[in-house]
C-alpha cells in the first residue's frame, strides 16, 4: 500500500514538475493546489492513525465565543503555540516567524522543519492562503479591535487565553481539550511531573543549595528571567532552585518574563551557577565586562551557555522539557 | 470671462486625471495581496459573479474596506491640511506636524484603556463612540499650541511650527506609554497610534466615520470662500464683514473632527494634509473650494498608493501606512523649509 503511494506520490510530483515548466507564468495560480492536496493527504495519514473524536464539537474559548471545532482539525493554525500542537503530535500548517520567515522557534524545528512559515502578526490574506480548518490564538491581544471576527470568517477561531502569560499547564490542558486529547494531555503532563521530580533529586543532590540564575545577553544588555515565569518557573519551582536575592527582588517589580538589569544590580548578583542565553554570539563584549568576571558563576566556571535558538526564552511541554535536559547536562554530569 | 472658462476646464481635467490615478490606485489595492487570485476572479466577485466563498471574503472583509478606509481617511486629512493651513496662514502647517492627530491619538488611547479597564463588551459602541473622544482630544491640543503660538495680538507662524511640534512628540509619547501600559506585548498596538496603519480595517470602522463625513464636508464647501478671506489675513476677513472669531472656531472644529475621525480608524498618519494642500495649491491656485476638492483627491490618492506599498513591498510582512507616507513626506517638508528660509 506504501509503495503505491508513494508511486503515486512520484508520479504528481512529476506531472507537477511538467506541468511548471510548461506554463511558466501560470504557476502561481496551480502551485499552491498542488501543495495543499499533498498537505492534506499527510495531514489525513497522521489523524487517521491516531482515532480521535470525529463528530463535530462546540466549545466555549476564553473570550466566550462558541467555537465549533471540526471533527478532524488537519489544516490548523495555532501561531506560537507551535510547542502544545509537537507536545499532543498534531502537525500546523504554517508555524510562527518573524522577521519575514528568517526567524523561528529553532528548538522545534526537529519536528517543525517542513512546515511553512507564516508571519507573527497573522495578515488575514496570509492566513487564508494557507485554507486552514482551524485558528487557535494564544491571546485576546491577537483578536482585538474586531479583528476576532475576521479571522473567524477564515476558519473556526478558537482563543486559549485572555491573558499574555497563560499558565504552560492550562493552555495545554485547553488545547487537548480542543483537538479531543484529552488524555494525551494528562499523559503529557504527568511524565513531565516525573522528569521534573526525578531531575529536582538528581540537582538537589549535585549541587545542594547553591543559587542559580538565568540570564540573556541581547545587545549588549543583560535580562535576568523572572521568578515565576518562563524558564525561571522552571528553575525555582519545577526544580526548587535556589533563586539569588537579586532575582527575587527584580521579580517583585515586574510583570514580564525577562527585565533588563543594570550592571549596578549585576555586580549584587551573587549567583553560583548561570544559564546564560547569548543572542550576541562568541566575543560579546559584555562578556569581557569585569563586573561580569566578578560574579561568582563565573569565576568557578560554571556559566552553561545556550544560543538563542535553544528553548530557554520560551516556555511550554517542549521546551521545559528540553530546559530539563540541559540543566541535568549542565548541573549533574 | 473666457480667462474664467478656460480656469474651469483645466480644473475639470485636473480633477479627471486625479481621478483615473485614484481609480488606479483602488484597481492594484483589490488585485494584489497575498492571497492569489486573478484579475478576473476579482472583477467577477466585485459584481457578484462569483459566489465562491473564499474569494468574497477576501474582496468584501479584507481587502475593500481596506481601500475605502484608505479614501476616508486621505480625503479627510488632505481636507484638513488645506484647512489648518489656509486658518494660520503657514504653508508648513499639518495636523501631524501640529500634534492634533497626536492630541486625538491621546484621546481616543485614554478612552480605549478605560473601555479596555471596565470591560465594556459591546465592540460596536465603543468603536463609534471613538472619534468623539478624539474630538475632545484634538480640539485641547489644537486649543494649546494656537494659544501658546499668540503673541501681541496675532498667531506667530513659527512659533505655531515650534509649539506644535513639542507638543505632537509629547503627546505621542503619552500615547505610547498608555498603550504599552494596556499591553506590555503589544508593540503592533502602539506603534499604530505612533505612525498610523490600516491593515485591520473593518466595515463598522467604516460606518462609525461615515457620518462626520457626511456632516462635516457639506458645511466645509459652502463656507469654503469665507477661507480665501483668512488666507488673505484676518484683517481682510473683518474688513469684508466677517465674524471672524466664530467663523475660526466653525473651521477649527470641523476639521479637528475630520482628523478625530481618520485617527480613530487609521492611527496618526503625518504628512497627508501637508503635502496635499501645498501640491492643491500650486494646481489650482487660492481659490479653495476648488484646493479643499483638488487637496482631498490627492489625500485619497496618496494614502491608497501608501498602503498599496505598505502592504506590497515586504509582503506577506506589512508596514504601517504612516511609515510609507512618511518617506514620502519627509524630504518634501524639507523642500518646503528650504523654500521658506530662502524667500
Amino acid at each position: 500500500m506504501k509503495k503505491i503511494i508513494n508511486k503515486w506520490m512520484l508520479f504528481t510530483a512529476m506531472l507537477a514538475l511538467l506541468f511548471l515548466a510548461a506554463c511558466g507564468s501560470d504557476n502561481e495560480e496551480t502551485e499552491p493546489n498542488e501543495e495543499t492536496e499533498t498537505g492534506a493527504e499527510t495531514a489525513e495519514e497522521n489523524t487517521n492513525s491516531e482515532e480521535e473524536a470525529d463528530t463535530e464539537r462546540t466549545l466555549t474559548d476564553a473570550m466566550g465565543n462558541e467555537v465549533t471545532i471540526p471533527a478532524n482539525p488537519e489544516r490548523v493554525i495555532a501561531s506560537y503555540l507551535e510547542d502544545y500542537l509537537v507536545a499532543l503530535g498534531i502537525t500546523p500548517v504554517a508555524q510562527w516567524s518573524v522577521r519575514d520567515g528568517s526567524d523561528v522557534q529553532d528548538y522545534l524545528q526537529d519536528s517543525l522543519a517542513d512546515v511553512p512559515t507564516i508571519p507573527s502578526e497573522l495578515p488575514f490574506e496570509a492566513v487564508m492562503e494557507f485554507e486552514p480548518d482551524l485558528i487557535i490564538m494564544d491571546s485576546a491581544a491577537m483578536v482585538e479591535d474586531n479583528k476576532y471576527e475576521q479571522y473567524n470568517k477564515i476558519a473556526p477561531t478558537y482563543v486559549v487565553g485572555t491573558e499574555e502569560n497563560n499558565d504552560w499547564r492550562e493552555e495545554l490542558t485547553t488545547i487537548g481539550e480542543v483537538f479531543g486529547k484529552e488524555d494525551q494531555a494528562a499523559q503529557v503532563l504527568a511524565d513531565y511531573e516525573a522528569k521534573a521530580e526525578d531531575a529536582r533529586e538528581q540537582i538537589q543532590s549535585a549541587i545542594g543549595d547553591e543559587s542559580v540564575a538565568a540570564l540573556w545577553l541581547f545587545a549588549d544588555t543583560f535580562y535576568i528571567v523572572s521568578e515565576n515565569l518562563s524558564s525561571g518557573d522552571l528553575l525555582y519551582n519545577d526544580l526548587g532552585l535556589n533563586a539569588p536575592e537579586v532575582v527575587s527582588e527584580i521579580s517583585e517589580a515586574t510583570t514580564a518574563n525577562w527585565s533588563e538589569i543594570s550592571l549596578e544590580k549585576l555586580a549584587e548578583l551573587e549567583a553560583e551557577h548561570i544559564f546564560l542565553v547569548n543572542s550576541d554570539g562568541e566575543g560579546a563584549t559584555m562578556l569581557e565586562d569585569p563586573i561580569w568576571q566578578n560574579i561568582p558563576a563565573v569565576q568557578n566556571g560554571n556559566v552553561y551557555e545556550f544560543d538563542r535558538g535553544s528553548s530557554w526564552l520560551y516556555t511550554g511541554p517542549i521546551a521545559n522539557s528540553q530546559m530539563i535536559d540541559d540543566a541535568l547536562e549542565s548541573l549533574v554530569e | 470671462m473666457s480667462r474664467e472658462i478656460v480656469k474651469q476646464r483645466k480644473f475639470i481635467q485636473l480633477a479627471f486625471i486625479l481621478l483615473i490615478l485614484l481609480f488606479t490606485g483602488m484597481y492594484v489595492s483589490l488585485t494584489h495581496g497575498e492571497f492569489t487570485m486573478t484579475i478576473s476572479d476579482v472583477i467577477r466577485t466585485l459584481i457578484g459573479i462569483d459566489q465562491n466563498r473564499e474569494h468574497q471574503l477576501v474582496i468584501f472583509e479584507f481587502r475593500l474596506p481596506r481601500v475605502i478606509i484608505a479614501l476616508f481617511v486621505g480625503l479627510g486629512l488632505g481636507i484638513a491640511g488645506a484647512v489648518i493651513q489656509a486658518l494660520t496662514r503657514n504653508e508648513l502647517a499639518d495636523p501631524g506636524i501640529l500634534g492634533i492627530n497626536a492630541g486625538a491619538g491621546v484621546a481616543v488611547v485614554i478612552y480605549m484603556y478605560a473601555v479596555s479597564r471596565m470591560d465594556v463588551s459591546n465592540e460596536l459602541l465603543s468603536t463609534f463612540s471613538m472619534p468623539f473622544f478624539g474630538l475632545i482630544g484634538g480640539t485641547i491640543t489644537a486649543l494649546f499650541i494656537y494659544g501658546f503660538s499668540w503673541t501681541h495680538g496675532r498667531l506667530d507662524s513659527n512659533r505655531l511650527l515650534l509649539v506644535g511640534i513639542a507638543a505632537g512628540s509629547g503627546l505621542g509619547a503619552i500615547s505610547l506609554y498608555i498603550s504599552l501600559k494596556m499591553n506590555p506585548q503589544d508593540f503592533e498596538a502602539a506603534t499604530m497610534w505612533m505612525t498610523g496603519t490600516i491593515w485591520n480595517a473593518n466595515w463598522n470602522k467604516i460606518i462609525s466615520i461615515l457620518p462626520w463625513f457626511c456632516f462635516l464636508l457639506p458645511i466645509m464647501f459652502l463656507r469654503a470662500s469665507h477661507l480665501d478671506l483668512f488666507y488673505l489675513g484676518e484683517d481682510t476677513a473683518k474688513n469684508v464683514g466677517v465674524s471672524t472669531e466664530r467663523e475660526k472656531s466653525i473651521w477649527l472644529l470641523g476639521s479637528v473632527g475630520l482628523i478625530s475621525a481618520c485617527v480613530s480608524v487609521s492611527g496618526s498618519i503625518g504628512f497627508i494634509g501637508l503635502l496635499s494642500p501645498h501640491i492643491a495649491r500650486s494646481l489650482v491656485g487660492l481659490h479653495h473650494r476648488k484646493v479643499l476638492a483638488v487637496s482631498g483627491l490627492i489625500g485619497m490618492v496618496l494614502v491608497t498608493f501608501g498602503d498599496f506599498i505598505a502592504k506590497t513591498v515586504f509582503s506577506p510582512v506589512e508596514l504601517p501606512v504612516g511609515v510609507v507616507i512618511a518617506i514620502i513626506g519627509i524630504p518634501y517638508f524639507i523642500y518646503l523649509l528650504k523654500k521658506k528660509l530662502n524667500k
